[in-house]
């Protein structure tokens, strides 16, 4: 049956797959760039080829950061500690990583209007998750005060 | 904190060890400690009373409230 362990171990293989995919996006990054870059030079439009990998690039080491900090997120969960310091400046990182998202997308927005939406969704998620942050320092607080109360 | 704890003097004064009033009182000699060293956010009723039952004295004995300390 569905229980807590196989959400977290699902949330954690996840985490594992979304590695390899970031890895693997580094690496084809250039064909898969041309790839899209062809079908917008023969729809008559400039080439967008620089610009994207350069975005493209510029986005990998906030995800990067923003992974590392969701691994060890979950491991402290995993470790039955949830709400402790450290967990909410992990969620601040990644909040402050979903933000950099956002800015570097901003500036291929300026080239292909339809990417405002990645820039809105990177924007909005950092949002959340800065409420989520907030959140649990109150928790902290709260588990702190318990566990102190003799 | 303000709030001062004076358990170690009531302690001396009943000549009771710390493992004997953790025993006494029901806490764990870790959260004694806690409440020694002022370390503790809040002291619950029962904790308190049941102190002051096994020391034989007043919360007041115990508890001090300090302006200069803030």
């Amino acid at each position: 049956m569905w229980n807590k362990n196989r959400s977290l171990m699902l949330s954690s293989a996840l985490v594992k797959v979304v590695y390899v995919l970031a890895a693997v996006c580094c690496v084809m990054a250039p064909f898969m760039v041309e790839y899209y870059d062809k079908a917008v030079i023969a729809s008559g439009q400039p080439s967008v080829y620089v610009p994207l990998l350069i975005t493209l690039y510029s986005a990998v080491p906030a995800a990067i950061i923003a992974l590392v900090c969701l691994d060890i997120l979950l491991r402290n969960i995993r470790k039955e500690k949830p709400f402790i310091t450290q967990n909410v400046k992990l969620l601040r990182i990644i909040s402050y990583c979903c933000f950099a998202e956002a800015l570097v997308f901003v500036y291929f927005a300026t080239l292909k209007v339809f990417v405002l939406v990645v820039v809105i969704a990177c924007a909005f998620m950092g949002l959340i998750l800065r409420v989520v942050k907030n959140v649990f320092e109150q928790a902290v607080a709260l588990r702190e005060e318990n566990d102190f109360t003799i | 904190m303000p709030i001062i704890i004076n358990l170690d003097v009531m302690m001396a004064k009943r000549k009771i060890s710390s493992n004997e009033l953790a025993d006494r009182v029901g806490i764990t000699p870790a959260n004694l400690s806690v409440l020694k060293t002022g370390k503790a956010k809040a002291v619950r009723f029962s904790t308190l009373e049941k102190i002051c039952e096994v020391l034989d004295c007043q919360p007041g004995d115990i508890l001090e409230y300090d302006k200069t300390e803030n």
